[in-house]
């Protein structure tokens, strides 16, 4: 099988066939930072193109044994880290529902595959935006669980103290019952009645004094949320007390420790360089940074849940009743 | 103006909590089950 957005990086050739399950035929796509066993796992670097993991991530086989068939793995930019769908080694990912945009990233095989119809659920990751920036910019939708929530034991590392890994669907309703297998938990119920709704004008800067400025993005949707019974009042999130990116660069390093800079050749000049950077990271301002975590992570919310859009740009409202946005070029957005 | 793609969603990462994108639109919030239920009940109308 080959697709012509260059979604996949791998094909299997003679998917299994499906076992029983809440998930079972669904044709499932995997990230390929995520291993699968006999299945060649890249990571999307040359370094590990021809790698072949014994053994399948515990969420992919949660995943199987809900009867999800995998049936491929899933293009993304070199060790996930970058946030299009670039990538020096297997080619740019196409975005079927915005042709000539980017797909966003770095589940941007998946994003843009379930997007086409080439599958049916995906599982991607996101350490800063992965799930969810593709999700927008290929209008289908993806969960960023709760850090901890589900295991990242044979996935590649970019941040651990930041990753996660979740379901991607074009529906809630996919993703919620794959969640339920991901996690051994029930899908909740749907509910928004009585729920108080926080409106975000203005994200949170991450501590290093860059902030967005402030944004009617998520109005759209206050006045469908208080129609299904939310409440939706303004709302703020403090920001961290020190600059939390030396964390992300201190773990990236480590991330790469076999491989850096031992086999720095072998790596793209983007990713070369950014770990190149991250070796000129003080231990000082790591050791800040993980005070200001760890503070941040101690804050009660407010409101029920917030609202605020992925990226800040004039998409179509997405109704309660359509089942995808109407396509609208983000100008923004572009590639 | 440059605004960072990530701007609406590397907080999230950091201080832990769920996410759910439908589309363009993001629900947030700490517990994974609280942002599904919303998302189910915005899909369904309900």
């Amino acid at each position: 099988m080959s697709d012509d957005l260059n979604a996949v990086i791998t094909w299997v050739e003679s998917p299994p066939a499906a076992r029983d399950g809440p998930l079972a035929g669904r044709r499932f796509l995997v990230k390929d930072l995520i291993d699968t066993a006999g299945v060649r796992t890249t990571y999307g670097s040359r370094i590990y193109a021809d790698h072949v993991p014994e053994r399948s991530a515990p969420a992919v086989r949660r995943l199987v044994d809900a009867g999800a068939i995998v049936v491929g793995k899933a293009s993304l930019p070199e060790f996930a880290w970058n946030v299009t769908g670039q990538n020096p080694w297997y080619g740019t990912v196409r975005n079927p529902v915005r042709p000539g945009r980017t797909t966003g990233g770095s589940s941007s095989g998946s994003a843009a595959a379930l997007a086409a119809g080439l599958c049916d659920l995906a599982l991607g990751t996101d350490t800063g935006c992965s799930i969810r920036l593709p999700s927008a910019c290929c209008d289908v939708v993806g969960l960023k669980p709760r850090w901890g929530s589900l295991p990242m034991e044979g996935i590649f590392p970019l941040c651990p103290t930041l990753d996660t890994v979740g379901p991607m669907a074009t529906t809630v309703e996919h993703v919620a019952l794959a969640w339920s297998a991901l996690s051994g938990r029930a899908a909740p119920e749907p509910r928004l009645a009585g729920l108080s709704v926080g409106l975000l004008s203005r994200p949170p800067s991450v501590g290093d004094g860059n902030r967005a400025e402030a944004s009617s993005a998520a109005e759209v949707w206050a006045a469908e949320l208080e129609k299904l019974g939310a409440h939706v009042c303004p709302a703020q999130v403090p920001e961290p007390e020190a600059n939390t990116w030396p964390l992300f660069f201190h773990e990236a390093l480590e991330s790469h420790e076999k491989t850096f800079p031992s086999r720095a050749e072998e790596y793209s000049d983007n990713v070369r360089t950014k770990l190149a950077l991250a070796q000129r990271v003080a231990a000082e301002d790591v050791e800040a940074a993980y005070g200001a975590l760890a503070a941040w992570r101690r804050h009660e919310p407010e409101v029920d849940l917030y609202v605020a859009p992925v990226l800040q740009l004039r998409f179509r409202p997405r109704t309660a009743t359509s089942s995808r946005c109407e396509s609208h070029s983000p100008p923004g957005c572009a590639g | 103006m440059r605004i960072p793609l990530t701007a609406w969603l590397r907080w999230v990462n950091l201080i832990g909590w769920a996410a759910l994108a439908i589309g363009n639109m993001q629900l947030i919030a700490p517990r994974d089950e609280t942002v599904l239920a919303a998302g189910l009940a915005w899909e369904r109308g309900a």
